[in-house]
């Protein structure tokens, strides 16, 4: 059977449309099938309540490369971003500790605290930056390849010669930020309770780990890798929401030919003596292609779409055991007015608002949650991490109205005692909010609708298998060359013909457009 | 007078390092606090009539090259290997292994069809992966610092990466950065293999078996080698004191002064450079370099002073993690304890085995995570050894020692507790442990001695209690142990090293640290630049 198409991309997420738009641009014949009635994945804005609209999942610009905003023309197509104006981290003690980049305004408020961590915050940050250099070269480019030999050498020997630019300090830091612990990088450079807890509980945002497991303080250095529309260590929203990232990657698209269907579920990519050739839609529907880009998480792609049959068994078993789940609910709210803040004036909360906002337990009771969520237990006591992206962009919600993003762990994917999520979802949202109230009094007065994903919800959703927002957890030993396994980690897979192009390939998760742009790179080459 | 070397602390490796650097015609004083040498690598009599390994009890990590380099053979050392090893799981159910292949096929296939084959491949791997790790011992660790100077030996390391296959490197990376629990998942289908592969590495860690770099002490299993035989394990008879007792033979063979009950108070610095030691008596020494087989903790901040240090460099030390979480006990035994669930041939084997207690991997969370609250768990590991069964100089005829190493056990205790008000009783409980798979213990002790984590402080000077000086942990291992600014047993000090368990290859009676510190000395103090 002739080829119909040069390359299929299966699934219409941020990283299947940037790769699409890269070979569409190399000149070839590219079909775009997605299973939704809206591409975007999980980088999409919907009108989740009448009148009332947000980025429905994921809620953070800050990663997308600027390489890529350039490459796929996305501001011609109408992508804009508008920076917080501020951080503000409300503590479970009540204190609060607000950042607005104003040096006395934040030295002021570290002060409240401690006498000398306003500057260690300083040196935190400075450092962080310059080794991150290191990593965030390393993103738009294939990892090592493990299995290669000589002719890794040279790469090999450019990574060393960019840690040869960094000081012993900061190689030991960039060694620590992998393998020690959340735990210890804050008490090492902190020392008061109030920056510790900030610092250490901010990591949990894109992990699910204990704070005192080696490797989890990596998401500290995936932090320092945000870059809002080219700025660094910027961070805020898109207006219109995530979904205006992917819409106008969109249309992009279309304009290079393209061709996105979407309400198109894959049920099966096909494979004939080790080679992909087509990919077959629930329907029965068949599109061949030369090659097949899953956009799809490695389980889901191999295990469900490829089917074990075609794997090596070592193979099969290593993707099995592909360390899946961030034990996240995600909550939108609609609001019939502004929320207030506790504990701000008037004029503290409107920068408040307008800020990334994180509610913090201690670390102590991040280490319950974390031992809890193994066991299958919700907490009670969450992590939330809050976007008001109405107080930025008024396109989301009637004025004077607003709506709030809510990121809330952990929430585990698996209950204990045979619980099913769809039963106790209204109970455990009713429990979050209680909890927003105590620091947005008026909260309950203003809620007009909200919408509830638990993690079986993302699953369905979005098809991230065990709701892993990441395609598989940042851990040191699912990054890089290891991501998601030493023989797909070059985006080609033991499948002849099938790439990756998902968050499950280095750079990972997050909107960065890092996994399509090097798979697309991959293909190109491979097709030439 | 003026020694070239004094070495503080006469632990395996503080001799290990002084007979290398006697040898190599340097004149070399060891200083030690205890009234016998060897550290924790000591036999002693605990009970009267009764002798153990006091502490550490395994001497299959001994390189070879310094049993040899040391004559320790001709000066007395000698080793009976295991007669198998033996699983306890706390249900009850029991894994013999006696590296007889029909045996051990059987008794794997009481639990699974595929996982006796799954742990021989996972042994060859594990052995020709950690052949890799091995090599690195008895060489110093790159240097983070460095700049193109270390590009031989980095190409050095990555050409003998090559020799690897693809999946070879992969088990690597993953054994350093996965975690114990995902490698069982991986590699075995039976709860029984899984938890036994996967608590194993509970040996030399204090973690959750969850956490990435948890399977890092599984490698143990590929670095052993017993008197030079690869994977096997046993005994030195006599007790792990024959290697220290052979090693300062050796020294004072050599030359070097060794003196005992001779605690130090601080190493003396001035201007950022070592010139001697001072004893708690007053007593001072002077010397071209000082050696430190302390942890770096007590060395930096106790021996040195803060104020003698970098800020930065102090705070580091300060934070470097340590504490294994262990309690060791010895017991004296008046008859031979029988097994609960093993008879005739198979509890002969057995009492000649390296026998570990193994409660589930579920059970190991709770228990680390209460000792993190400084909680004791009610359902310890328990590594056992009977070393009279196969040494019979440690007890009268007929009599045992049996040695116990306890886990989870944390140095800090909840609610302002010591150690010393809950001591016995804690010991009682790991009785009722023992008495569950042996039940005629009890009415076997005579005498025990139990050693807290406290008591391996204040006993053997070990911060914290911990046994290896510092977390083997990735981020505390190779060019990061125990800091990149003293991973080459160099320090921000000059004329200061260390020699001990805290620095490359770690912890464990190996010999490695002194072996590389005292060549490391004896470059610095031929081509003048240590002094």
């Amino acid at each position: 059977m002739a080829s119909q198409y040069d390359a299929i991309v299966v699934g219409g997420g941020h990283n299947g449309l940037t790769a699409a738009c890269y070979l569409g641009k190399a000149g070839l014949k590219t079909l775009v099938l997605e299973r939704r009635h809206v591409v975007g994945g999980a980088a999409v804005s919907e009108e989740f309540h009448p009148g009332y609209r947000n980025s429905v999942a994921s809620y953070s610009p800050g990663m997308l490369r600027s390489e890529v905003i350039r490459d796929l023309e996305l501001k011609r197509h109408g992508l804009r971003f508008i920076p917080y104006r501020g951080s503000l981290d409300l503590f479970t003690d009540g204190r609060v500790m607000m950042f607005t980049g104003d040096d006395a305004h934040d030295q002021a408020m570290v002060g409240r605290y401690s006498n000398r961590d306003y500057d260690a915050i300083k040196a935190f940050r400075a450092r962080l930056m310059r080794v991150s250099d290191i990593v965030r070269q390393q993103f738009l480019k294939a990892p090592l390849d493990l299995k290669g030999g000589l002719d890794q050498l040279l790469p090999a020997l450019k990574v060393g010669n960019g840690l040869r630019k960094l000081d012993v300090d900061d190689r030991q830091f960039l060694l620590q930020l992998f393998t020690s612990s959340a735990y210890e990088i804050v008490q090492r450079h902190f020392e008061s309770d109030i920056v510790r807890q900030s610092f250490a509980v901010h990591a949990l945002a894109g992990n699910f780990a204990s704070l005192r497991a080696p490797g989890s303080a990596t998401p500290m250095l995936i932090d320092a890798l945000g870059e809002l529309d080219g700025k660094r260590h910027e961070w805020g929203i898109a207006v219109g929401g995530m979904g205006s990232i992917t819409q106008a990657m969109r249309r992009r698209a279309e304009e290079l030919g393209v061709e996105i269907r979407t309400s198109a579920p894959v049920g099966k990519i096909v494979v004939k003596d080790g080679v992909a050739g087509s990919v077959r839609l629930e329907t029965g529907e068949e599109f061949s292609g030369r090659a097949i880009l899953a956009n799809t998480d490695p389980k889901r792609t191999f295990l469900k779409f490829v089917g074990r049959e075609h794997l090596d068994e070592g193979f099969a078993r290593d993707i099995e055991n592909i360390r899946m789940g961030t034990s996240s609910l995600r909550m939108n709210l609609a609001l019939a007015g502004t929320p207030e803040i506790a504990g701000l004036s008037a004029k503290e909360a409107e920068i408040g608002l307008a800020s990334g906002i994180t509610i913090l337990p201690t670390i102590a009771s991040v280490e319950r949650n974390y031992m809890r969520a193994l066991d299958g237990e919700a907490t009670d006591d969450p992590f939330i991490a809050i976007q008001v992206a109405s107080a930025l962009d008024d396109s989301l919600a009637p004025p004077g109205h607003h709506v709030m993003s809510l990121l809330c762990k952990y929430y585990p994917y698996e209950l204990a005692g045979g619980v099913k999520w769809d039963d106790i979802k209204e109970r455990v949202a009713d429990g979050i909010v209680d909890v927003v109230a105590k620091y947005f009094p008026n909260i309950k007065q203003l809620v007009v609708g909200r919408q509830v994903l638990t993690p079986l919800d993302l699953e369905r959703m979005f098809g991230m298998t065990q709701a892993d927002i990441f395609h598989g957890a940042h851990q040191p030993h699912q990054l890089f060359s290891m991501r998601p396994h030493p023989k797909a980690s070059q985006y080609r897979t033991p499948i002849k013909g099938l790439y990756l192009c998902g968050s499950g390939a280095h750079p990972g998760g997050g909107v960065t457009g890092g996994p399509g742009h090097n798979a697309a790179q991959a293909v190109i080459k491979d097709l030439r | 007078m003026k020694y070239d070397a004094i070495v503080v602390g006469g632990g395996h490796n503080g001799l290990t390092a002084a007979c290398y650097l006697a040898e190599a015609g340097f004149k070399t004083l060891v200083l030690e606090r205890r009234h016998i040498v060897g550290g924790a690598a000591a036999s002693e009599e605990f009970h009267p009539g009764y002798r153990n390994s006091i502490a550490s009890y395994s001497p299959g990590m001994l390189r070879s090259e310094v049993i040899r380099d040391l004559h320790l053979k001709r000066l007395g050392l000698s080793f009976i290997p295991y007669h198998g090893s033996l699983d306890l799981m706390s249900d009850g159910r029991t894994l013999l292994l006696t590296g007889d292949e029909r045996h051990d096929q059987a008794e794997f296939g009481r639990y699974s069809n595929s996982d006796y084959e799954a742990t021989k491949k996972f042994r060859n791997i594990l052995l020709r992966v950690g052949d890799v790790v091995r090599e690195q011992f008895l060489t110093e660790p790159l240097d983070l610092g460095g700049g193109i100077g270390q590009l031989v030996p980095a190409l050095k390391l990555g050409g003998r990466l090559r020799q690897l296959s693809l999946d070879e490197r992969q088990f690597l990376i993953q054994m350093f950065t996965s975690s114990a629990y995902e490698i069982v998942h991986r590699h075995f289908e039976s709860d029984i293999v899984r938890q036994s592969y996967a608590v194993h590495a509970l040996a030399g860690n204090f973690v959750s078996l969850r956490a990435p770099g948890s399977a890092a002490p599984m490698f143990i299993d590929a670095l052993g080698e017993f008197d030079g035989k690869r994977h096997q394990w046993g005994i030195a008879v006599g007790g792990m004191g024959s290697i220290t007792q052979a090693m300062q033979r050796r020294a004072e063979e050599l030359g070097v002064d060794v003196r005992l009950s001779a605690p130090v108070s601080r190493i003396i610095v001035r201007n950022r450079v070592a010139e001697g030691v001072e004893l708690e008596s007053g007593e001072k020494f002077q010397s071209r370099v000082v050696l430190a087989n302390t942890d770096p903790k007590r060395t930096f901040l106790k021996f040195v002073g803060a104020e003698h240090l970098d800020e930065n460099f102090a705070r580091d030390i300060e934070n470097i993690k340590m504490g294994t979480g262990a309690l060791r006990m010895n017991l004296a035994l008046r008859g031979t304890p029988e097994f609960a669930r093993l008879s005739g041939r198979d509890a002969e084997i057995g009492l000649r085995s390296g026998i570990t207690v193994l409660p589930t991997i579920e059970s190991v969370e709770d228990a680390y995570h209460m000792a993190l609250k400084g909680e004791c768990t009610a359902d310890p590991y328990l590594a056992i050894q009977i070393p009279s069964s196969l040494d019979n100089t440690l007890a009268p005829p007929g009599h045992h020692v049996m040695s116990l190493a306890c886990k989870y056990y944390p140095y800090d205790l909840s609610g302002g507790r010591k150690w010393a008000d809950i001591k016995e009783a804690v010991a009682d409980s790991i009785v009722d442990i023992v008495a569950f798979h042996f039940p005629n213990i009890k009415d076997l002790i005579v005498g025990r001695q139990v050693l807290t984590p406290f008591d391996l402080e204040q006993v053997l000077g070990l911060t914290r209690g911990d046994i290896f000086h510092g977390a083997h942990q990735p981020h505390q291992l190779f060019s990061m142990r125990p800091h990149p600014k003293a991973a080459q047993y160099r320090t921000p000090i000059k004329a200061l090293y260390l020699c001990g368990s805290g620095s490359h290859p770690g912890g464990g009676v190996t010999g490695g640290p002194g072996h590389n510190a005292a060549h490391r000395v004896i470059k610095d103090l031929k081509r003048g630049s240590a002094v």
